[in-house]
């Protein structure tokens, strides 16, 4: 569990809600369908139900029978990662996992997608069913080399575990220790997170080529 | 420990292996080594038709265990890659059965990972909150399974509920709607099952390396124990080969704390 969320959450500087899955889900489903919720058969005898703005009581329209709803989510802006895409907004995923990127793309007021290349239409067009979101629901592309570190961008590169280890390690000593003890978390966004210019010298602030490399063969090799 | 052939990770996955059906539809969540192991070697013992599915993959087909099951390490080879629209799809049709850890656990199979201590909204220790809670209400059933065998997680009764057990007993359970429930609970130290009249947790077994006192000492409740508690049965040889060779070959589960 990441560190500063959890510390946030114990000092009272977040409110996080008690939602799950099919809570966050249901609400990106029903804002890309233009519905104001999604009926939800789950959850009963769980406590969640009492501390979520997003879920309702309510009973089916039909049969009479209590349910759930979930409140639709439609998010201002949101950030999507890919592999490909092309200078119109067609993104093709190459990973196998899309988790539910192709819903919040319909759900958003706003899109903007990173992808690792930029490919050429006609790469697109000669397979259309490829293709997980269409350029109508997408804003801007940009080409973002590594775009997806520290997180992994498969099957291009992996998931760098040891920077977020790391990471994780000096944000649990600040959640612990207070100010002193979160200097390094203060040095490590310094480093990697405020002073950057642009990916290029984030990327070599996180190992240079030399670590995108390795991150490219651990994926290959999975 | 070390006379034993097997970690108790290992067994813990052998032990909740044994109980699957062949031809059932399960799942895991998404910090589940040992519930994935048990899947996997369910399928190459007594279980090859195992169905897995869970939120948006079916049928994974991993070169080695992982600890986390949803992203492209683990779940790159499989047989249907979906989204997480499936989420509703599987949720509504139910599984046979699905796998939780909890922060906290209580004397009915009730789980917490929202937080400990305070409120929920003034938490002491805030919680990683539950991926999916849905499956603990459409599975046919569900097992509980820690590596973390103590007073502290092991309480009377769950700050508060992510998952519900049998909530309060049977009437409570039965007034919520809910069907299925808890089957076992398998922890490092022993397995326990459910009393079917009153619905609480009770010892079954306890690990060869461990003792009934030793259980009941970092049980925070009464196991509604009744005379002398068998010990777990061990993994047989094969269980064991098919175990290393095939399902953990990085050794994730041989990795001792």
């Amino acid at each position: 569990m990441c560190p500063s969320f959890r510390a946030a959450a114990e000092a009272g500087t977040i409110t996080p809600h008690c939602v799950d899955a099919l809570s966050i889900v249901g609400g990106f489903l029903a804002a890309a369908n233009g519905v104001p919720f999604q009926p939800v058969a789950a959850w009963k005898g769980s406590d969640v139900t009492r501390h979520n703005p997003l879920i309702a009581r309510i009973n089916c329209p039909f049969t009479g029978t209590e349910l759930f709803a979930t409140k639709a989510i439609r998010p201002k802006l949101a950030l999507l990662h890919a592999q490909e895409g092309d200078a119109y907004g067609n993104v093709r995923h190459l990973s196998t996992m899309t988790y539910a990127d192709q819903m919040i793309a319909r759900a958003a007021d706003k899109v903007i997608v990173s992808v690792d290349r930029i490919v050429p239409t006609d790469e697109i067009v000669s397979r259309p069913r490829e293709t997980t979101i269409p350029c109508i629901y997408v804003d801007a592309i940009v080409e973002v080399r590594y775009g997806a570190h520290p997180c992994g961008s498969f099957p291009l590169y992996n998931i760098d575990e040891g920077h977020i280890e790391h990471y994780a390690t000096l944000a649990e000593a600040a959640r612990k220790g207070g100010r002193v003890a979160g200097q390094p978390l203060h040095e490590y966004l310094d480093r990697h997170v405020h002073r950057p210019r642009d990916q290029q010298s984030y990327i070599e602030s996180v190992g240079g080529a030399v670590r995108m490399r390795e991150l490219e063969e651990e994926a290959a090799s999975l | 420990m070390s006379q034993f052939d097997c970690t108790p990770a290992e067994l813990q996955a052998v032990v909740l292996s044994r109980e699957l059906q062949d031809g059932e539809l399960g799942a895991a969540g998404a910090s589940a080594a040992i519930p994935m192991a048990a899947m996997m070697l369910a399928r190459l013992t007594h279980a090859p038709s195992l169905q897995i599915a869970g939120e948006m993959f079916v049928n994974p087909r991993p070169k080695q265990l992982w600890n986390s099951m949803l992203d492209d390490r683990a779940l790159g080879a499989c047989e249907a890659a979906e989204t997480f629209l499936e989420l509703f799809g599987h949720s509504h049709r139910g599984l046979d059965f699905f796998f939780h850890n909890g922060m906290q656990i209580d004397a009915y199979g009730n789980i917490n990972l929202h937080h400990i201590g305070g409120t929920i909204d003034q938490p002491t220790m805030r919680g990683p909150g539950a991926a999916n809670i849905s499956y603990a209400a459409t599975s046919r059933r569900f097992y509980i399974c820690t590596g973390n065998h103590s007073a502290r997680v092991f309480v009377p009764r769950v700050d508060f509920i992510t998952s519900p057990g049998y909530l309060d007993g049977p009437e409570s359970f039965q007034a919520a709607g809910l069907q299925g429930g808890p089957r076992l609970c398998v922890t490092p130290l022993a397995v326990m099952n459910f009393d079917r009249a009153t619905l609480r947790m009770r010892l079954k077994s306890v690990h060869p390396w461990s003792t009934q006192e030793e259980v009941t000492a970092r049980t925070g409740f009464d196991l509604g124990i009744e005379g002398a508690i068998a010990h777990t049965e061990l993994p047989t040889t094969e269980e064991l080969d098919l175990l290393r060779v095939k399902v953990d070959p990085k050794g994730l589960l041989r990795k001792r704390d």
